[in-house]
């Protein structure tokens, strides 16, 4: 007796179970998008203030959440999500450097717009972004596989209140025969020649602080900060006209090191040009606290507390940089370095998400023109759009905000290639011997060379 | 009646079941499953399947010279620190073990080991610092300060130092209970036979803590091979690759150049030379305590 009631009670549990399973199963579905975002630059920090917009909006029913990845780790994060399948996040900030590693994993958003076209936002202005940045952030391989979230740009910090001294001025022009002028808004861009004088001045020119002191902070840690900062010294010769008459346009995929028939451009054997780069590289860290250990955080360090008159980093340090505690809080201003580099990001779409429709329309918002601004203005975000770029009230109120549209004008940028990363390692190892002494430019730059071009060869077999 | 007889009759097999089932899982599956990416072409970056390419990525190795120049720069690395460890291990446990009251001493000793290696890696990439406390401190001595990250050779030592740090006192800890592990009446037998000072050290304390050492070396020899966090924080392999070790290249080979293929067969060299390198030491030590005793 006891057993069949036993029995009759689980038969009912089950029953229950599987009623309330279906009536859950019959609700409509939930979507909870996970975004993947890195977490400097404050570019966390305005993915998660847009989500909150988004979860407002279309929530409970489809929200959004972020979480902060730390630069180191993305690109392996990344890579293990999109090569097993796991679909651990929708949505992910990627590097354009390394959209060539990652684009094949990455949705065509205008198959989306096409298969949605109700959630495309008719005021969206694809126009707005610089032509740049889209052929960069926004298309691989005829795909559009994002849109452009943060720009970067490396840019010239310096200190104003040094380069305006008008006693340090005079100085300056008795010493170098012109006059210490950091460019401004429709001023030429500084020649390396002077950013040489200028570093060296501050270095041994004049005294401007109690203990050590230095030009400028120049990075050169091996790995992006290498590949970066030796891009912005090459690709001033390989844009100049005796470098596209030696190694022809630049190829957008290939970037500023390669010829446009895809060898590499810094190879002694075809122009002394890239070892006059590594010269003027190799000069001008003289000036610096010692490069080989200065990534973009350590570089930064020394100028953020007043040990170095100038910095060469992205844009979007400035805030912290700039911020009310640090010891040179106010007395900064940003430059156009004589041949800046592009950095910068997007925001893509993980092909294994299942839902395409709901992250298109979180990284449409995130994008778009009214919170580019919104952004820029809350959190420093180095905006992609020109109508935020060019804003003139932005301008009067946000010294740093003036570089970005020159910048853009005319750029070194890196290759969109699969094989980035085993390019920037190689360049790290190579090149980084011609900083310790262990090799001269011009031997570093032919192994380099050769070693590229093996890489080159094995990517396209 | 028969079922009791089955079970008592292979208990032990059936018992040791469930332990095999989750060894398989946890070490043979996984070990499998590597040998099986080691010969096979699979590059992340490519979006296609893993493919069986025979010993391609043998070939590959044969001729790839950062593997090579990761495998000295291990070799050096670890070695050296091992050695550094195992003096300054045994010194200290020498010193502490005629002291009453250690307690305290392996205390202060062992807090190092357990300090994530990364928040040690952090601590060391700040103290190493142009203008870190290191340099801070021989500027106030009227010494000039040492590029400490700026050279091979120096950044190899400054990872030493750092690995030093922290593992010393995983040898003083071993070695010191192999030394109070002695019985009294060998030192006493060996007083009263006109044995002291280094003699007795020779001929009593070290063939009496030859087991432990030889654990001790033998552990840290393993994980010192696998250095891996702390050069992440501090060098990240550089300057010109001094301190590129193989893990931090299979790891970048793997997570950062997408190379599943040959990151495997690169770890699974690895194993196969940690296993030779270790039953080589264990055998050499071996003999070399027989011929003592």
């Amino acid at each position: 007796m006891i057993r069949k009631k036993v029995f009759l009670f689980i038969l009912l549990l089950l029953a229950v179970v599987s009623f309330l399973a279906f009536a859950e199963g019959k609700k409509e579905e939930k979507v909870k998008l996970k975004v993947a975002i890195m977490s400097a630059h404050g570019m966390s920090d305005s993915a998660q203030a847009i989500a909150e917009k988004f979860n407002e909006k279309y929530g409970p029913g489809i929200t959004v959440e972020v979480t902060p990845i730390g630069f180191d780790i993305l690109l392996d994060k990344m890579l293990t999500d999109f090569s097993t399948h796991s679909g651990t996040f929708d949505v992910y900030s990627v590097g354009y450097h390394w959209i060539g590693t990652v684009g094949k994993y990455l949705y065509d958003l205008e198959e989306i717009r096409q298969k949605y076209p109700d959630i495309v936002d008719p005021e969206y202005d694809y126009e707005d972004f610089p032509k740049i940045l889209w052929d960069t952030y926004a298309t691989y391989q005829g795909e559009n596989i994002g849109l452009p979230f943060v720009d970067g740009a490396l840019t010239l910090f310096y200190r104003k209140d040094l380069t305006e001294n008008p006693e340090y001025k005079a100085k300056f022009k008795e010493k170098y025969g012109y006059d210490l002028k950091m460019p401004g808004p429709g001023d030429e861009n500084l020649t390396y020649q002077q950013l040489y004088d200028i570093s060296e001045f501050f270095t041994n020119g004049v005294k401007w602080r109690d203990g050590e002191q230095f030009g400028i902070s120049v990075p050169a840690a091996s790995g992006d900060p290498l590949l970066s900062t030796y891009a912005c010294f090459f690709g001033y010769y390989r844009r100049s006209p005796e470098g596209i008459k030696a190694f022809g346009e630049v190829n957008p995929d290939y970037g500023d090191y390669f010829t446009n028939d895809g060898r590499t451009a810094f190879n002694p054997e075809i122009s002394d040009l890239g070892v006059k780069a590594l010269n003027d590289y190799l000069n001008l860290g003289k000036f610096s606290p010692n490069p080989i250990n200065l990534d973009w955080i350590t570089s930064s360090e020394p100028f953020r507390s007043g040990i170095t008159a100038m910095f060469i980093g992205w844009g979007g340090y400035w805030p912290s940089i700039n911020a009310p505690d640090s010891p040179v809080h106010g007395k900064i201003a940003v430059s156009l370095m004589p041949m800046p580099h592009l950095g910068g990001w997007n925001v893509a779409i993980n092909k294994d998400t299942k839902y395409p429709r709901e992250a298109y329309m979180y990284i449409q918002m995130l994008t778009s023109k009214d919170n580019c601004k919104y952004l820029f203005m809350e959190f420093n975000e180095t905006p992609t759009r020109i109508s935020t770029m060019v804003d003139h009230e932005l301008n009067a109120d946000n010294p740093d905000l003036w570089v970005m549209a020159p910048a853009l004008e005319k750029i070194s940028v890196r290759p969109k290639l699969s094989i980035l990363p085993k390019l920037e390692h190689s360049m790290g190892i190579i090149l980084g011997k011609a900083w310790t002494g262990e090799s001269k430019p011009r031997e570093a730059l032919l192994e380099c060379a050769k070693e590229w071009d093996s890489i080159i060869k094995s990517m396209k077999e | 009646m028969r079922t009791d007889n089955i079970f008592d009759k292979y208990a032990k097999q059936i018992l040791i079941v469930p332990s095999l089932v989750i060894l398989i899982i946890l070490i043979m599956y996984p070990t499998v499953y590597l040998l099986r990416m080691s010969f096979s072409s699979y590059d992340l970056t490519s979006g296609n399947p893993p493919a069986f390419n025979r010993i391609d990525n043998l070939n590959i190795l044969i001729k790839d010279k950062y593997f090579w120049q990761s495998m000295i720069n291990t070799i050096l690395i670890s070695i050296s620190a091992v050695m550094v460890e195992f003096i300054l291990g045994l010194s200290l446990a020498l010193i502490v073990s005629g002291i009453k009251k250690s307690i305290f001493f392996k205390t202060i000793f062992i807090i190092s080991m357990m300090i994530p290696p990364i928040v040690i890696g952090l601590n060391f990439k700040l103290i190493y610092d142009q203008f870190g406390p290191l340099n801070g401190i021989f500027k106030m001595l009227g010494f000039s300060e040492v590029g400490w990250l700026t050279s091979p050779g120096m950044a190899r030592i400054s990872i030493i130092m750092a690995d030093v740090w922290q593992w010393t006192p995983f040898m003083f800890i071993i070695i010191l209970a192999g030394l109070q592990s002695v019985p009294d009446e060998y030192y006493d037998t060996a007083k009263v036979d006109g044995v002291g000072g280094i003699k007795m050290f020779l001929f009593v304390t070290w063939p009496m803590i030859l087991p432990s050492i030889t654990l001790a070396v033998a552990l840290r020899f393993i994980e010192a091979l696998k250095l891996f966090d702390i050069i992440l924080m501090i060098t990240f392999g550089g300057p010109s690759g001094a301190t590129e070790t193989l893990s931090l290249y299979i790891y970048r080979t793997a997570f950062r150049f997408g190379d599943l293929g040959y990151a495997s067969f690169m770890a699974f060299t690895m194993l196969i030379l940690l296993s030779i390198v270790i039953t080589l030491f264990l055998r050499f030590v071996g003999l070399r305590k027989r011929l003592e005793w």
